[in-house]
């Protein structure tokens, strides 16, 4: 039982001449209790986009349309007095920046507090205990002391870990992860990681989790979604993406991943720039990058070929050669 | 001194006036003499009257403080709700109406205004007391009727000197508001669950206020010296009415005095503000 | 932009004052005091009989050249000052920015009185005093942008090669820094008539029979209950005039400093 289905969800905003600029197309992925689904990406591909029109924060002036289902409901649409109890206790999120994502005006403990009391008809004291609970859950040494602290009190790891203690506050079963750890250092990020692992082996929720890295991505994922210029192009399991991967966009990133122990006298990066959502090419928008770029890709966007991977190229291959 | 002009004054009697007011000694002297008095607030004898400067001044400040504080608080009190409306509402034609009644009201010349106001609610209906602070019968009212009195004197001189303040604040609570609600914070409590408003009045206004503290103590000098605008128009018997009739017949040590305490005042302001803002912003610590 | 209309009237109104006015605006004529407005004096007639449109008209051209003297007198001590501290720096700075703080700290309008005072209350001191009490905004804005501006490559470049510092700061970093000034200045305007037609209304500014909108308006709360057109006619010039400034600042920011007005909200 799928836990979220998006179905041809669109994110729509306007450029300056009221021409509408999708920056999310046709992206449709379901969820299951306990599994984790990378969402991969370069910026601007519409990723965090996608995240954001899951708890209906897409900002104004932008639309979503198609259909975004949390346990058989229909969020689209949904009135923000219903959206409320959704998100922080059905869906959470954690977005990128640590440093600027916690209120600096008032103590940890009151920002997780009212977390709780806006989704649990429970006493303060209880909320509080909670609270506390909640910040043992990610590791915080001495959180009793440290729960009367301000966040600019705290290093960057840190506060990431109490964002997402406060996204697990009210036991939500899914959590999105925004590109949690690309603020930080790389022994952090590992940390922080493993520590969200061990939290979903206990607790069987879903997470999304969004990064521009496919290495992090391929360490906790069990399903992979590569997405460019705002659809999906290629999705499926960790295992065949590795190894099978189809689309020459997915190989592209999967040759850019330095290996330990191979010395090469430079990284294969993607030749090129994403384009931007205004001014998509024509056709298969990854062709002007793409080397195995055959005619059709310039006439015409390729439709799903559904295999054991779900991808979207029309000449694909396990090789960019 | 403008003495040397008048042929009646013999030159002993201007020797001796030399000497009283010290001018017969060299100027860095005189200098170090001044700012050595000024420091213990002795600023002379007015010119006029004879007195002690500070002793007149000392008369009227606690009027000064009345209207100003009133003013301030009222500034604040209907200035941020208007500001936080206008961003909540932004673009919509409630927010416009705002903005213009902003540039409206930081375009009008205040003692115009004054002079409308008075005509207006002291002179047609007849409404609102428009000078001085208490009226002629004062002394013969009850206890209450006395605090009423004081009051309804207040209303005029209050709002006017709190109009164009009133404009300039709310307009910066609005850029403010605008300015924090694109924080990545905002977005967390919305992202948390929380409803509207507790996003909005709580996590948002508080850091929109954090700036709004420091403009308190920047406000105070604009007010301490439109005093002496709207003191004269309104005959309240305060500090600024005491610097126009001062300046009127050239009063100069009273000036003086007035021009020293008012800075005094702003330096006190900023100070106020800077414990303010150290106090609700935790990341300042005294 | 309905600022730069109101702004262009107005100059224009002033510049062409003699050639439009009905009348002298000292011409006297105590046969027809006080008279309200009519089709040979369309403002009405003041306490002596003379034409109130003439003398709005003429009351105008000191506004305006009280604005614009007065601006252009802080705008010279204002960008020197910033300019200076801004570019060299160190005890340069701090002397200079320190004495800002001095300035900033006595109440203006008392600061202003007193000079009246000790200077006299004329056209020309009231220029110059409002000039001389309304640089310190602007000096630190210049500051500002020239700190910024001298981490530049280019001005380090030109440095480097060893340009003079005065070559530099009026060639090099000064334009790139003047859309702020141009902005404020225009702020500025509005608030230097605001603040003259304030002190003429008080006596402590442009002195009778010189026409200003400031003492026509004293004339008006005279005579408030009788005649209603002279506290009118003042009122509203001045009102639109500093609306029309501030208008033009306004859009002035939007049009080169987009960074300065609000953008987009998320909600």
């Amino acid at each position: 039982m799928p836990n979220l289905k998006l179905s041809g969800v669109q994110v729509l905003f306007r450029d300056a001449r009221q021409q509408p600029v999708p920056v999310v197309r046709e992206v449709s992925f379901e969820t299951q209790p306990g599994k984790t689904l990378g969402i991969v990406g370069e910026s601007g591909s519409g990723k965090s986009m996608t995240a954001l029109s899951i708890l209906g924060l897409v900002p104004f002036p932008g639309k979503v349309k198609g259909s975004i289902k949390y346990h058989d409901k229909e969020l689209i649409g949904l009135p923000d007095e219903k959206y409320e109890k959704i998100r922080g206790a059905g869906i959470s999120i954690v977005f990128q920046d640590p440093a600027t994502a916690l209120n600096p005006v008032f103590t940890i403990e009151k920002q997780l507090v009212e977390t709780i009391l806006a989704h649990r008809q429970i006493e303060t004291r209880e909320a509080k205990k909670q609270a506390l609970d909640s910040l043992m859950g990610v590791d915080i040494p001495s959180p009793e002391k440290r729960i009367k602290d301000y966040p600019h009190q705290f290093s960057g790891g840190m506060k990431q870990r109490i964002l997402i203690a406060m996204a697990l506050s009210c036991d939500p079963d899914i959590l999105i992860l925004d590109e949690p750890t690309t603020a930080l250092d790389v022994t952090v990020q590992a940390q922080i990681l493993d520590m969200v692992e061990r939290i979903q082996n206990f607790n069987k929720m879903t997470i999304i989790l969004i990064s521009h890295d496919l290495g992090i991505i391929s360490e906790i994922s069990d399903e992979v979604a590569i997405m460019y210029a705002g659809r999906i192009v290629e999705h499926g399991t960790i295992k065949d993406i590795l190894d099978n991967a189809q689309h020459p966009y997915t190989r592209g990133l999967l040759d850019s991943i330095p290996k330990l122990g191979v010395h090469k006298a430079k990284l294969n990066a993607i030749g090129g720039f994403p384009p931007n959502p205004s001014e998509l090419p024509s056709g298969c928008p990854f062709h002007p990058r793409c080397p195995r770029k055959i005619e059709k890709c310039v006439q015409q966007d390729p439709p799903y070929t559904m295999n054991k991977l779900k991808f979207a190229c029309w000449n694909p291959g396990p090789t960019n050669g | 001194m403008h003495m040397d002009m008048n042929p009646n004054v013999s030159p002993d009697s201007i020797a001796e006036m030399k000497k009283m007011y010290g001018l017969d000694k060299p100027i860095p002297v005189q200098y170090a003499d001044w700012v050595g008095r000024l420091m213990r607030f002795d600023f002379g004898r007015s010119f006029l009257d004879q007195r002690p400067v500070i002793a007149k001044i000392a008369d009227r400040l606690p009027a000064t403080l009345l209207l100003s504080g009133l003013s301030l608080f009222t500034i604040f009190i209907l200035a941020i709700p208007l500001g936080v409306y206008s961003a909540m509402h932004h673009n919509s034609k409630k927010d416009r109406f705002i903005t213009v009644f902003t540039f409206v009201g930081y375009s009008i010349p205040a003692f115009w205004l004054a002079l409308l106001c008075m005509l207006f609610f002291g002179v047609i209906l007849g409404w609102l007391p428009i000078s001085g602070m208490r009226s002629v019968n004062h002394d013969m009212l009850g206890a209450v009727d006395k605090f009423w009195d004081y009051c309804a004197h207040l209303i005029l001189p209050v709002f006017i000197s709190a109009f164009g303040g009133l404009a300039s604040i709310s307009r910066y609570t609005r850029s403010n508001m605008l300015e924090v609600v694109r924080q990545d914070y905002i977005r967390t409590a919305k992202a948390k669950g929380l409803p509207r408003h507790s996003v909005y009045y709580l996590h948002a206004l508080r850091n929109a206020l954090l700036p709004i503290i420091t403009i308190i103590g920047l406000a105070l000098p604009g007010l301490i010296g439109g005093s002496f605008i709207f003191e004269t128009i309104f005959s309240w018997p305060g500090m600024g009415r005491l610097a126009y009739e001062s300046a009127m017949n050239f009063d100069y040590p009273t000036i003086m005095g007035i021009a020293v305490i008012g800075a005094m005042l702003t330096l006190i302001g900023n100070i106020i503000a800077d414990i303010l803002y150290a106090a609700v912003d935790p990341r300042i610590r005294l | 932009m309905i600022g730069a209309g109101i702004v262009i009237v107005l100059i224009l109104l002033s510049l062409t004052a003699p050639v439009l006015s009905p009348y002298d605006p000292q011409a006297q004529d105590l046969s027809l005091r006080l008279q309200p407005p009519s089709a040979s004096h369309w403002l009405g007639t003041d306490e002596y009989g003379r034409d109130v449109l003439s003398r709005m008209l003429y009351g105008g051209r000191i506004s305006l050249s009280v604005g614009f003297v007065a601006v252009g007198i802080s705008l010279l001590i204002g960008i020197m000052l910033g300019a200076i501290a801004g570019y060299f720096g160190g005890w340069v700075d701090q002397l200079i920015m320190r004495t800002v703080d001095v300035v900033l700290c006595i109440p203006t309008l008392f600061l202003i009185l007193m000079l009246i005072v000790f200077l006299g209350p004329n056209l020309f001191n009231i220029m110059v005093i409002i000039g001389l009490t309304s640089w310190t905004e602007l000096s630190r804005l210049v500051r500002a942008e020239f700190l910024s501006l001298r981490q530049r490559d280019y001005i380090q470049a030109a440095r480097a090669l060893g340009v003079p510092d005065f070559i530099i700061i009026f060639k090099h970093i000064l334009p790139n820094a003047l859309a702020p000034v141009f902005i404020s200045a225009t702020f500025g305007i509005a608030g230097a008539i605001l603040l003259e037609s304030g002190l003429s209304f008080l006596g402590l500014g442009v002195q009778p029979p010189t026409p200003s909108w400031g003492n026509i308006l004293t004339t008006g709360k005279d005579y408030i209950t009788q005649a209603w057109w002279l506290t009118l006619s003042p009122g509203i010039s001045i009102f639109l005039t500093v609306l029309g400034y501030n208008l033009l600042g306004d859009g002035l920011r939007d049009v080169l400093d987009p960074r300065l007005s609000g953008g987009e909200e998320h909600a």
